[in-house]
């Protein structure tokens, strides 16, 4: 007796972006270093990014790819590396 | 003539899958799984694998051919012979693999445990993951996408967020100021690259590099009407690729060996390895853009590839040359030749292609 | 002329200067190193055309050498030392000689070929052997033997001199062997032990004598023949008393 199989691959995949968004996102909260925390941002905007190109928009996509990863999170980055840390509550000399 | 990379591939999965090991699966009778081996999402799928590894390996070997084209024609100009491994000079790079290859594994004591393994990897991927949209000829290509040229660019912007974090995780001084000047030079070279990109767009009105070719098949070569932006986007793509004379990032005099400083073994090798694997991106995507592709004399006789890879080497030809000639720009110097320089003669571009294009000359 | 000075200036440094020129300058050498070969010279198999006057590491003529010594004292980096070897000479019936001939550590020799220069009989010779590497540090060091060469005409080297008072004249520079330092003796310091007499590598020493002292016995005196003697202060080094110094010829 065959069972037949039926299964939606969009919404698989889906469901697994949308959990590594969630995850990462949760992550950007939960983790200390400030640094670490742009990191799982950028996998968020990736995340976020994959899922237009899901939903039929690969133009957005690609776009939110270029912007977001290549140039806000940068640019965060610079945020945080030209602060000084001891406003970040770190040690003060480093 | 061209090869059809699709058509050949999925010819000989479907021989492989179904003629050859679909008939011992017969004659063994296990039908099932004859059957499923032999469903066409199954063929597509391993068509898609076999497709990808093969552009990864001719992608590969191109760059490993640039690395040797660099340091033959390097030591040319240098009044030296180059590398003597090999015929030619040829095993060099493989000796070189082989020597990183065997290399421990170090991770330094200040670095960040999880940040700095995965910079590299996240660097190779992103330069890995290039190929995809780099077609080879009318037949040779992974993906035709109608939006491949502005897919490479966005994967060329993630490169300074890869590149700041590994300069970050690396804790050490060299690194954080090497990936500062790389993340701040890439992303302002980033501007000018693009508006001349715009100009292609505008006069070709497509985003698909097949088409843009195709276009200049057709009319001509978009170095003709848009000198100034083959020359803007060159320039930028030297940037880009973080060359001589725009290698600040790495530059030995000042910062060890840049963002890269604490890299060693096989990481040291993957970054190398993405460096020239850009520069094959950014060489071909100038052949595609400005110098019409794969399109040149006798297209019966000299295959299409051929020729594309030609115009390749040719545009790495002065990628080398520039190197050779001349001197590192200076720090304040970088960011003034990109915003003061750079930024109004791609506009200038900009109108001369829009200009063109209302007046229907192209 | 500052203004001539400030156009050549602006000249220089505009964008021809800096870009266009090197990049010119650059494809000319590249083309020229594409027609004709680089100048690298792949160096186990090739090797470059050594000058005539070529100074690779000292060689050894065994049998001209008298073992004085000259090449130990003259060495800057003290590489050479004499060592006692047997002859090559045999003659039929005789026990084999024991020679002094010079031992040379070629490891810290650095080829200035003095040794050549200053040695009286030429026997010391400038080759132009200069791949010495070794594996260990003990094969860097030529015994006597080891340290033979083959004579050809380039390979002796010598001190040649003009002296002030013949400078204008007509006159080719040449080895001046007359004009030499010779040992002189202290009369009151000398016991007459003919040591020197014995050890001169030349017998230009004899001893003379030249009377008798109070209990009868001969007094002995070293008497140093000019024209034998080589200067190589071997006499000074074994006298007992150092009661010969060296009267320089100024």
């Amino acid at each position: 007796m065959a069972v037949v199989w039926s299964v939606e691959w969009d919404l698989v995949v889906f469901l697994l972006i949308a959990a590594i968004t969630i995850i990462a996102a949760l992550a950007v909260i939960w983790s200390k270093e400030i640094v670490r925390s742009v990191m799982w941002l950028s996998l968020v905007f990736v995340g976020v990014g994959a899922t237009y190109i899901l939903l039929g928009s690969e133009y957005l996509g690609i776009i939110q790819i270029l912007i977001y990863v290549g140039a806000v999170s940068v640019l965060m980055l610079f945020g945080i590396m030209l602060t000084k840390r001891r406003l970040l509550g770190g040690d003060r000399y480093e | 003539m061209y090869l059809d990379l699709w058509g050949l591939v999925g010819g000989l999965v479907h021989w492989l899958m179904v003629d050859v090991i679909g008939t011992i699966l017969n004659w063994l009778h296990i039908y099932a799984l004859a059957e499923w081996l032999g469903s066409p999402g199954v063929l597509n799928i391993v068509t898609i694998l076999v497709v990808a590894l093969i552009i990864l390996i001719v992608g590969m070997l191109v760059s490993i051919t640039l690395i040797w084209q660099e340091r033959k024609m390097l030591g040319r100009f240098m009044d030296r012979v180059g590398t003597q491994v090999g015929p030619f000079g040829l095993f060099q790079n493989f000796a070189d693999a082989f020597k990183v290859l065997v290399k421990e594994y170090i991770v330094p004591n200040a670095a960040d445990r999880l940040i700095y393994p995965l910079a590299p990897i996240l660097i190779i991927g992103v330069s890995m993951a290039m190929f995809v949209t780099i077609p080879y000829s009318q037949g040779f290509y992974m993906s035709n996408s109608s939006l491949s040229l502005i897919l490479t660019l966005a994967l060329f912007g993630v490169i300074p967020f890869a590149v700041l974090l590994g300069g970050w995780a690396s804790n050490n001084k060299y690194t954080l100021i090497g990936g500062m000047r790389a993340a701040a030079q890439t992303c302002a070279y980033e501007v000018p690259m693009l508006l001349s990109v715009a100009s292609v767009v505008v006069l070709t009105g497509s985003m698909s590099l097949m088409e843009i070719v195709t276009y200049q098949q057709e009319n001509l070569w978009l170095i003709i009407p848009l000198i100034i932006g083959f020359f803007v986007f060159l320039i930028s793509m030297i940037s880009e690729i973080e060359r001589v004379p725009f290698d600040l990032p790495e530059a030995e005099a000042e910062l060890v060996e840049g963002w890269g400083t604490e890299y060693g073994g096989m990481r040291f090798g993957l970054i190398m390895m993405s460096e020239y694997a850009r520069a094959f991106v950014g060489s071909s995507l100038i052949a595609l853009l400005f110098l019409g592709g794969w399109d040149g004399l006798l297209p019966e006789f000299i295959p299409a590839g051929l020729w594309f890879l030609l115009k390749v080497l040719l545009v790495f030809t002065i990628f080398i040359w520039a190197r050779a000639a001349l001197p590192r720009v200076r720090t304040d110097q970088i960011l003034n030749i990109c915003w003061k320089r750079l930024l109004p003669l791609a506009a200038i571009n900009l109108f001369i292609a829009v200009f063109f294009k209302s007046m229907g000359w192209f | 002329m500052a203004d001539k000075q400030q156009t050549r200036k602006e000249k220089e440094l505009g964008l021809s200067g800096f870009i266009l020129r090197p990049m010119y300058i650059t494809m000319k050498q590249f083309i020229k190193a594409c027609v004709n070969r680089p100048q690298t010279v792949l160096y186990p198999w090739e090797k470059l055309v050594l000058p005539d006057a070529f100074r690779g590491r000292p060689g050894l003529i065994f049998d001209k050498c008298i073992g004085c010594g000259i090449c130990m004292r003259i060495c800057p980096n003290r590489c050479i030392d004499l060592v006692e070897v047997d002859d090559l000479k045999k003659n039929e019936g005789e026990p084999v000689k024991k020679v002094k001939r010079p031992r040379v550590n070629v490891g810290r020799c650095m080829m200035c070929g003095y040794c050549a220069e200053y040695c009286p009989t030429d026997a010391m010779i400038v080759t132009p052997d200069y791949e010495l590497a070794t594996y260990t540090r003990e094969e860097a060091i030529f015994d006597p033997y080891k340290l033979q060469h083959e004579w050809k005409p380039g390979y002796e080297v010598h001190i040649e001199e003009v002296l002030p008072s013949e400078v204008g004249k007509k006159t080719t520079p040449s080895r001046r062997i007359e004009h030499k330092d010779i040992p002189e003796v202290e009369d009151k310091k000398c016991i007459g032990c003919s040591r020197c007499a014995k050890d001169c590598p030349v017998d230009a020493v004899k001893m003379v004598e030249v009377g008798v002292n109070e209990k009868g016995r001969p007094i002995k005196r070293p008497v140093f023949d000019s024209e034998k003697c080589v200067s190589c202060e071997t006499c000074l080094e074994v006298c007992p008393k150092d009661a010969l110094i060296m009267k320089e010829v100024l």
